[in-house]
């Protein structure tokens, strides 16, 4: 019985094998048994892979000033980033902090504006990655102009010990820009 | 030991390990082909916020500044200092009592009867306040750079005409506070 079963396993396999090569004969027979034949074609469908490249005016650190901070100051900067390709891109931004072992970016406060639109407002050290939507690679949306300004909150009446702890302290922050295809169909 | 269909059994475990694979790299293909885009980047490095450092030196910090002992009625005892801005900032400062204690402490006491007269002497000299201890709060210094020097003189009086045996023997302990503002 136990061998009968073997077998019958074995059977199986055997016709399911025989069966594959028939279908394959069959088809080449169907094949060369072809007699009349027209035929149409469409040529030249040429698809090009785009570029996705992305333009940013300010090669290093947006804020211009170097000068040391103390409560109640300003920083600013502005910063131009474009879609310079020819495909879509879902541009975001997102920040890290090189350096901030006292946790000044902490104090600080960060706003980030694009025109009268606010993109992010908070402490500088607390920015998480931002999306910025959709830029085409021409027109009206393919070109950004950020405005980032650090302020030192000046709250003389609740921070003078916090501020004067953080007298010679120094935080470095990057903020990197990314774009990734989006696929659309024309 | 049973053998039973055992080697049937193998071949569907073979069979189903192969449709098995099959799925997973089907799977795998889609989730590579499903993360391929193009992507761009830039950055901007170095954006370096730096607190600066703000404080003064006190010439005469902690210490006695008038020893006015055995004042009488009609007498004065003098004081001067010099307060230097240090740091990055110039500073907007303040001169405060911080405290006075009379001893006795009957009302009133000693330092309703003396004059404190408070002047910057840097240059020509200028009165900043000229009042009772018992009466002066705060005086405002003005702006110190950091790097600059300015001498303040001190100036207390017994009056003549504030003369109060009651006050003989009284005792009268102020202290003196600068603040710097950085600006």
């Amino acid at each position: 019985m136990k061998r009968m079963k073997f077998l019958f396993g074995q059977r199986r396999m055997q016709v399911l094998l025989t069966l594959a090569v028939l279908l394959l004969a069959a088809s080449v027979v169907i094949g060369s048994g072809a007699n009349f034949t027209s035929q149409s074609a469409n040529p030249s469908n040429v698809f090009t892979a785009g570029n996705l490249t992305m333009g940013n005016d300010v090669p290093g650190a947006i804020f211009v000033s170097t000068a040391k901070m103390r409560p109640g100051d300003v920083r600013s900067g502005t910063v131009t980033i474009s879609n310079t390709g020819d495909v879509p891109g879902q541009f975001s931004l997102t920040k890290t902090a090189s350096s901030d072992p006292d946790n000044l970016g902490a104090r600080l406060d960060l706003l980030i504006k694009e025109g009268s639109t606010t993109i992010y407002t908070g402490k500088l050290s607390a920015m998480g990655a931002q999306d910025l939507l959709i830029w085409q690679p021409t027109g009206a949306t393919s070109s950004h102009t950020y405005t980032f300004t650090v302020t030192w909150p000046n709250n003389p009446l609740t921070s003078d010990a916090a501020d004067t702890a953080l007298m010679g302290k120094t935080c470095t922050y990057r903020f990197d820009w990314t774009a990734i295809a989006n696929s659309t169909i024309d | 030991m049973s053998h039973k269909g055992a080697p049937g059994t193998k071949v569907k475990k073979a069979f189903l390990t192969l449709v098995v694979l099959a799925l997973l790299a089907v799977a795998l293909q889609s989730l590579v082909f499903s993360g391929a885009s193009f992507t761009s980047s830039s950055g901007n490095p170095g954006n370096t916020f730096t607190a600066g450092t703000f404080g003064h030196t006190n010439s005469k910090d902690g210490v006695l500044m008038i020893d006015a002992a055995g004042l009488w009625p009609g007498a004065s005892k003098t004081g001067t200092l010099t307060i230097t801005g240090t740091g990055d900032f110039s500073g907007a400062y303040t001169l405060t009592k911080a405290g006075v204690v009379d001893t006795p402490a009957a009302v009133p006491g000693l330092s309703n009867a003396l004059t404190l007269r408070i002047e910057d002497t840097t240059g020509a000299a200028v009165t900043l306040s000229n009042t009772t201890v018992a009466g002066f709060t705060t005086v405002s210094l003005g702006a110190i750079a950091s790097g600059a020097s300015r001498q303040y003189h001190f100036t207390l009086t017994y009056p003549a005409a504030a003369a109060d045996t009651d006050l003989q023997g009284a005792r009268m302990t102020l202290s003196l506070q600068f603040t710097g503002v950085a600006q």
